[in-house]
């Protein structure tokens, strides 16, 4: 595959093989994230010049990248926008809190790599958290159950435990695609990771404790420290979510303890619902007999008018309601947006589909703005609430400019929309994903 | 207990910030609407997250609303929100292009 010698990955591999260090490599990583990011509109130049370097220098600079160094300036920027420890490339749309997200390409993987799992945060991290100290840490179940539970992490860990690749997506993910444009942090595509997770199956605690027939809903509440005089952070999900199998009280990501962004020690894992159910930094769960009603759960705060609604318009609070599973979806991850290529190439095109609580039935691609389709092949989920993944294989006659678009469907035949329907807060955000190539240009 | 620390925190920062754009209205320059903006807003979060934004007027004034009503900048005027939401609008309007 014939492709211009300046794609960004071939400078990262330029940098590899000429031993170039560790923290030139994350800062690489992070202008990129940047830079690509940004840049992803202005078609027509080489991925040198779209990081922000001149065109008609590519020779002295891919010389700089082939002795293993980055350009000075770049370093200086990466440092001084404070790149997040573990989360090495993260477009980081605010601080404090901290909330980042990772671009399209960077997600790659069919199981998502803790450093490149999105970080949604509404308060700041917490202490224990930073320690990775889990003494004096406990998780409390109580409210409308027999018998109120308090636990350590080592008592939760003695309990029998599930893993499970599962989703876990912001409500918000995909919100820079609404026009006219709403409040809140601007996530692009890059608020969803898949992780494998391991904890413990929270129907196994319920059942433990006991659910009396009041029971109908949870309230979930973790140790981060609220940003200024803001109630805590807190959303619930309905006793059957809450007694769903994979939905679990989670001690491990990948193989390892959690990280402090993540939410060591302990953490609630609802996949395939909105992102924000799945409380991080977890220290007790308050069963309720009504719906929970929490600053997060009433209002404009994660939900939705019943209807359509104007764009650009704020229907009363009365018709908003709970957000509960994501809706069809789907991104490339393979080739990443500004790709080069050749005439006739063959381009390997790859990516996840998924549908919250329903089942993905075919992903299709198009090369001509959706006027042909052609059916990807599909791998199935390794469990419910799992990525599928796609494959195809696409490649144009002739030079220009084109994009790949992928448009999945699911069981019910609800596909993902061409233009991004609209709602106050931008939540839900499923168009479809479309991928730039520039050919022979 | 976090909460009421944190609230306390507030309360106390509330107060210092109160006096603050006083105290820099002497050095003339510390009352501009870009003044405001910056010291008030940046008390809770970063300010990447509003400069981030594009939003018309009412919007605006609906996120000052949920700052001051439902995060706890009640120390903020309102003869100050109202100077912060025109910098905002003029600034980070929907017609400002993305940086």
């Amino acid at each position: 595959m014939k492709k211009s010698l300046v794609s960004y990955q071939q400078l990262r591999e330029m940098l590899v093989n000429n031993d170039a260090c560790t923290e030139d490599l994350k800062r690489f990583d992070f202008m990129v994230s940047r830079r690509g990011f940004l840049a992803r509109a202005g078609g027509g130049t080489s991925a040198l010049a779209l990081l922000g370097l001149g065109a008609g220098t590519e020779a002295a600079l891919e010389g700089l990248f082939g002795r293993g160094m980055i350009p000075e300036a770049w370093a200086q920027e990466a440092d001084e926008a404070g790149a997040i420890e573990g989360k090495s490339g993260m477009i980081i749309h605010n601080h404090r809190p901290i909330n980042g997200e990772f671009a399209p390409h960077f997600l790659n993987d069919d199981i998502t790599p803790t450093e490149r799992h999105f970080v949604r945060n509404n308060g700041l991290v917490p202490q224990r958290a930073k320690d990775q100290n889990p003494e004096g840490w406990t998780l409390t179940i109580d409210g409308e159950v027999q018998n109120t539970l308090k636990l350590t992490l080592d008592e939760l860990k003695k309990m029998p435990s599930a893993t499970y690749q599962a989703c876990i997506e912001c409500g918000g993910n995909g919100r820079a695609n609404f026009d006219p444009p709403v409040r809140g942090n601007p996530w692009n595509r890059g608020a969803i990771g898949c992780s494998e997770w391991t904890g413990v199956p929270l129907q196994d605690l319920l059942l433990l404790a006991g659910l009396k027939d009041t029971a109908v809903y949870t309230g979930h509440y973790g140790e981060d420290p609220p940003l200024g005089a803001a109630p805590p952070f807190s959303r619930g999900i309905p006793i059957e979510k809450a007694m769903e199998k994979h939905t679990l009280v989670a001690y491990a990501m990948n193989g390892e303890p959690l990280v402090p962004l993540n939410g060591y020690p302990v953490r609630l894992v609802v996949p395939g619902w909105i992102g924000s159910a799945s409380q991080k930094w977890l220290t007790r769960i308050w069963i309720r007999d009504q719906v929970h009603d929490s600053h997060k759960m009433t209002g404009y705060s994660y939900r939705i008018p019943e209807y359509p609604v104007p764009p650009g318009s704020r229907p009363p609070e009365e018709v908003m309601k709970i957000l509960t599973s994501w809706q069809i979806k789907s991104m490339i991850t393979r080739p990443a947006a500004e790709s080069k290529s050749g005439v006739g190439d063959k381009i390997a095109v790859h990516g996840h589909a998924w549908a919250g609580e329903n089942s993905v039935d075919k992903v299709l691609i198009s090369t001509d703005y959706g006027i042909n389709w052609k059916k990807a092949k599909l791998t199935q989920p390794a469990n419910k609430y799992a990525w599928y993944h796609f494959d195809s294989e696409v490649s144009f006659e002739g030079k220009g400019y084109y994009e790949i678009w992928a448009r999945a469907f699911d069981q019910n035949g609800n596909a993902q929309p061409f233009r991004q329907p609209w709602n106050p807060k931008g939540y839900l955000g499923n168009v479809i994903h479309r991928i730039p190539v520039l050919v022979d240009v | 207990m976090l909460i009421g620390v944190g609230n306390l925190g507030v309360m106390v920062l509330g107060v210092v910030l109160a006096l603050r754009p006083a105290l820099a209205e002497d050095a003339n320059n510390g009352n501009s609407p870009k003044a405001l903006f910056e010291t008030h807003c940046s008390a809770c979060h970063s300010l990447e997250l509003p400069r981030s934004q594009r939003l018309d007027r009412n919007t605006w004034r609906w996120v000052v609303d949920d700052m001051v009503n439902e995060f706890g900048a009640t120390w903020i005027t309102e003869k100050q929100q109202d100077a912060i939401i025109e910098y905002l609008v003029k600034n980070h309007g929907p017609d400002r292009p993305r940086d």
